[in-house]
């Protein structure tokens, strides 16, 4: 193999059509989708020899905790910094993700997925960041390892792309934040606000928006249980519908 | 989103949910298992059945309660729900994803087929015309006899087995029963049998009435 | 009379800004934070192995006067030891803080935070999130800050690109101008105090452990409106980088620290499986050299060694420049539950399984020690600072304020491993509380500032944009980015002689006259990220120009007995903070003594 060939779907900005163009860069052992994104940059010429402007993304770590270089390789979401070329077929096909607007080129407009944080309480309460000389309370190994993978989230998408029920008609605030909500819910203090959580999530949107398709525990590249997440919340959420029912 | 309590998009729902399992999915399993007598032939099929079925008091209002409303309101929902969805089977084609969209494409499907189902013998009667609840039996096995018909009440109470089978899978993990992966796959083991149990008793029922046809 | 509403600018979104954040609206005040992406991505996330406290719970007799001790002769005695003192006396409050905000520690079988050992000390004194450390405490600060976003306390103005200061006619830092990274548009910002947290530098080196975002140019362009730069030649580099293409990924510290040995085959130039080669032809040179803390000796010392074994006796791997780090002789299950995320890392980029083959490491560009001199007010009765202070973290420009990696207060000339985390936290709290105080003092609001500062300084950022968007041939910023790259990574190393720093200036030189003259392949006026970049090249150049400083203060080698008898003759020379101030024609250098009124400088700093 002596060449990269890629084929990027483009888009000048969020208003106008988007168009393909193809590149084709000298192969070299050990390159990941970002490292041809930057060699690209330095000379953005199309296989028809244009010089075009660099292509546009978003990019962070470069080490898969960001989450900022999502897109979607040879039709699969995922992140750029971490698929390595070798493991690609030939063109590589680079699009960005569908389920969010598309700033420009293979960089999308995510803000959504973090005013859904705001919307489920996504924080534990405290009374300021200053010290009170004591911890929080304990929490077992077993918690803990359920917590801890579910705080490794890094809002990156694909979750979302995947989710049949996320798309445009749709208002479902997708996996993610599903996940978090638990997450935050699961905490020994976090759990004072549970009941806030669960009645975010209990409106158009939220947890009964879920279809169960189950993509986005297959996708995630973190490998989170979301779907462990949503049947939790689905089963706190039924146990709050009967004390709103019962108990108010 | 809102935060009050009990927030009718959520009750929708869930009643949606809920009505799939209670009445309307005890009442396929109910009715798969009458219609399993036609082995025993018409007669006792008219007199066991038919009959008895027809002398419960308030069996229209409960016809209509139970049943009609039922299932107008969970298949007219359920076109709502697969409005606001949008697959991707041809990118991510898990297993689950296919069934996703399967419970959705057979969702439909048996909404006609219950349409067409009903006509064909609870309307016609009603009606009293040309069926009666004696010729009844007759009447859908001759029906029967049509290649196109009997392809249709295949293809019909197949998916509604399958759309009934994978909805319990699924109202499992919704209602907060079924939460790990290990359960969930236990849980589709379960369904699928009782699926099995469901499609051996529709064989009998179909080999009652096409053994009576001839 | 204080102020009605103070408004207040944080610039990035990493540890340091966002704790500070916090800080200044828990006082009550508005905060705009800046960032030139959603902060939740910002580099703090790549920091794993964890954050340094005392919290002696590993029955080890910690202290936090050992903590104080090893942070200062770790950092070769050139931190001003009180605010060391108070970092290392405030670390366990810092930790208990953060507990409660919901960061997932590792735990103990009873449930309570776990420790691990880590670098250049001898006690467990890191806690510890998974392999994730640093993302644990970013995600938990940016959703504290959210939860103030939500109490209307916090704006963030997330892909904004912070493109200079506004000050007044007493110099008085009074806004800033930023560049929306969407629109392309520069807008003027009123501010009556504003706090740069923009984190480190290594993108200046091309290739570093760093994220993209790590360019520095924030921090060069307070440097070019004033403030002044300090131990700008301190650069860390961590001994455990996976070489790479993109960037050099980071083997964490943890690895060393959960047993980790590094080791080149005892002959020259072997290439065979390193499984096959038996132990006494493995040479295990830290160990060796250093019997008292072995692997875990600090970060400069194992880059050092690792640099003379490979470069000067010429012992790396293949003849290359690469060691081993070999975790083999571990059991799987303790690796993956000790060390899982990183040796996911390690498996996704270089495609071996780390648990079964040792893996090919070299030291890496990591961690910038200076940074934007920062002042800082004594409690003369503690000896650490007195809090709070409107002095504490301000910069030389009155009214702006550096935080986190940004600033170069507390590591001298070398950080110990899990200080960055601790660090960054601490100074984002206390910069946090100093602005608090200083906007309390202020006598007039911001609000009374002539608009024409700031319409004069959002015009002279347009028409340097206008200036690079207009040209039409010239110097391309990616390809000079990777000159400037591979040039400070030759000349400006782990080892650098007064020649090489000599040439490194004469070609940064070169670079800051072909950067006037930048031409982009992008001429749109959306999303345009080929001009926020020509720009943060330009910044680099220039503050690439603080990092060679010949006549370089290594006081910190360690180069045995040589070294040990010129101890006490290079402190009087050499125990001073450089300070960098900017001119047009490159920074003008001078040199402060330090405050070591905490540890006297008595002892060599000696790991073996």
């Amino acid at each position: 193999m002596q060449e990269i060939h890629l084929k990027i779907q483009r888009q000048d900005g969020p208003d106008s059509g988007p168009y393909w163009d193809e590149f084709k860069i000298p192969y070299r052992p050990q390159h990941n989708v970002i490292s041809v994104l930057m060699a690209l940059r330095e000379h953005p010429v199309n296989v028809k020899g244009e010089r075009v402007a660099p292509v546009v993304y978003e990019v962070g770590c470069m080490e898969e905790v960001c989450g900022a270089c999502t897109m979607i390789i040879n039709g699969k979401v995922r992140q750029a910094c971490s698929t390595l070329v070798d493991t690609l077929a030939q063109p590589i096909v680079l699009r960005p993700m569908t389920k969010f607007r598309v700033v420009r080129d293979l960089m999308v407009d995510r803000q959504p997925m973090f005013d859904a944080l705001r919307k489920v309480r996504g924080w534990i309460d405290i009374d300021g960041g200053y010290d009170i000389h004591v911890h929080a309370p304990r929490i077992s190994p077993k918690d803990w390892e359920k917590n801890y993978d579910f705080s490794r989230c890094m809002t990156c998408g694909c979750c979302m792309e995947v989710c049949p029920q996320v798309n445009t008609r749709s208002q479902f605030i997708g996996p993610a934040p599903v996940g978090q909500a638990w997450l935050f819910s699961n905490h020994p203090t976090g759990k004072y606000y549970k009941e806030e959580r669960l009645h975010a999530l209990m409106g158009p949107g939220g947890i009964t928006d879920c279809g169960n398709a189950q993509n986005c525990v297959r996708i995630c590249p973190k490998e989170i249980k979301l779907t462990d997440a949503i049947a939790r919340i689905g089963r706190d959420a039924t146990i709050q519908a009967l004390k709103d029912l019962f108990l108010k | 989103m809102s935060s009050t309590a009990l927030d009718k998009h959520f009750v929708w729902r869930k009643l949606h949910s809920l009505l799939g399992i209670v009445p309307i999915g005890f009442f396929l399993c109910f009715h798969l298992f009458e219609n399993s007598l036609t082995t025993k032939g018409p007669e006792y099929f008219t007199e066991h059945v038919v009959n008895k079925i027809g002398e419960m008091p308030y069996i229209e209002l409960m016809e209509i309660f139970f049943i009609a409303i039922p299932i107008l309101f969970h298949a007219i929902y359920g076109l709502v729900i697969w409005y606001f969805g949008q697959s991707n089977v041809a990118r991510y084609g898990y297993a689950r994803n296919w069934m996703y969209l399967l419970q959705r494409v057979s969702g439909a499907v048996v909404f006609v087929f219950i349409i067409t189902h009903v006509w064909g013998t609870r309307l016609e009667v009603l009606m009293g015309d040309s069926v009666t609840k004696a010729t009844l039996f007759e009447h859908l096995a001759k029906d029967l006899q049509n290649p196109l018909i009997l392809a249709w009440y295949i293809i019909g109470v197949l998916l509604a087995i399958v759309h009934f089978s994978n909805g319990v899978w699924l109202a499992l993990i919704t209602w907060g029963i079924t939460i790990g992966p290990r359960s969930q796959r236990i849980s589709s083991w379960v369904c699928v049998f009782i699926g099995l149990v469901l499609v051996a008793l529709s064989a009998q029922a179909l080999r009652g009435l096409l053994a009576a046809g001839v | 009379m204080a102020i009605k509403k103070p408004k207040i600018i944080v610039i990035g979104g990493g540890l340091g800004g966002l704790w500070a954040t916090m800080r200044i609206a828990e006082a009550g005040n508005q905060v705009m934070l800046f960032s030139l992406f959603q902060v939740k991505r910002s580099h703090s996330a790549c920091a794993q192995g964890g954050i340094n406290a005392c919290l002696d719970t590993k029955g080890q007799h910690d202290s936090v006067w050992q903590h104080v001790v090893d942070t200062i002769k770790g950092g070769a005695y050139l931190a001003n030891q009180p605010p060391v003192k108070a970092m290392c006396e405030d670390a366990p409050g810092l930790i208990r803080t953060f507990d409660r905000m919901g960061v997932t520690w590792s735990r103990t079988p009873e449930g309570v935070m776990d420790l691990r050992l880590f670098g250049g000390v001898k006690n467990k004194r890191t806690c510890f999130a998974g392999a994730t450390t640093g993302q644990q405490l970013l995600y938990t600060c940016d959703e504290q800050v959210r939860a103030h976003e939500e109490r209307g306390l916090v704006k963030k103005y997330e892909f904004w690109e912070f493109l200079s200061l506004v000050k007044d006619g007493q110099g008085r830092c009074k806004g800033i101008t930023a560049l929306n990274l969407r629109t392309m548009e520069v807008e003027a910002f009123r501010a009556d105090a504003v706090v740069i947290a923009t984190g480190g530098l290594g993108l200046i080196y091309g290739k570093s452990t760093n994220s993209a975002s790590c360019t520095g140019a924030a921090a060069s362009r307070a440097y070019q409106q004033g403030a002044a730069f300090m131990n700008g030649e301190f650069i860390q580099f961590h001994p455990t980088g996976m070489p790479g293409d993109d960037k050099n990924r980071l083997m964490s510290e943890a690895a060393r620290g959960e047993g980790g040995r590094i080791w080149v085959p005892r002959k020259q130039g072997d290439t065979s499986n390193p499984l096959t080669i038996p132990d006494d032809q493995r040479w295990y040179f830290l160990e060796e050299w250093y019997p008292a803390y072995g692997n875990t000796v600090p970060r400069d010392v194992a880059a050092r060694a690792i640099w003379k074994v490979v470069r000067d006796m010429g012992m790396g791997i293949g003849g290359k420049d690469l060691v081993y780090l070999d975790l083999t002789h571990l059991s799987e299950e303790f690796l993956r539950r000790r060390l899982g995320g990183i040796l996911e890392i390690y498996e996704k980029f270089a495609g071996d399984d780390p648990t079964k083959v040792p893996m090919k490491i070299f030291p890496a560009v990591h961690y910038s020690m200076g940074g934007i001199w920062v002042d800082w007010e004594k409690n003369e009765t503690t000896g650490a600072l007195k809090q709070p202070s409107p002095r504490n973290h301000q910069t030389s420009v009155p009214g702006l304020f550096s935080c986190g990696e940004a600033d170069g207060t507390y590591h001298g000339a070398n950080r110990l491993g899990a200080n960055s985390l601790l660090s960054a936290s601490y100074s984002g709290r206390v910069v946090g509380e100093s602005v608090a105080a200083y906007v309390k003092g202020l006598k007039e609001s911001v609000d009374t500032a002539p608009e024409d500062l700031y319409g004069n300084e959002k015009k002279r950022q347009e028409s340097i944009n206008k200036q690079i968007m207009s040209c039409s041939k010239g110097e391309n910023p990616f390809l000079l980015h990777k000159e400037l790259g591979d040039m400070m990574r030759d000349k400006v190393s782990i080892i650098r002689t007064n020649k090489q720093l000599d040439e490194a200036l004469e070609k940064l030189k070169e670079l800051k006259e072909r950067a006037s003259r930048m031409c982009l392949d992008d001429r749109h006026g959306w999303s345009n990220a080929s001009l926020s970049y020509a720009r943060q090249v330009q910044d680099m150049i220039v503050l690439g120009e603080d990092l060679p400083i010949p006549e370089g203060k290594f006081a910190g080698d360690p180069e045995f007995e040589a070294y040990r008898a010129k101890w006490k003759e290079n402190n009087t020379k050499w125990l001073k903070t450089t300070l960098a101030d900017h001119t047009p024609e490159g920074p003008k250098i001078s040199y402060e003594d330090v405050d070591t009124s905490v540890l006297p400088v008595e002892e060599p700093r000696d790991y073996r």
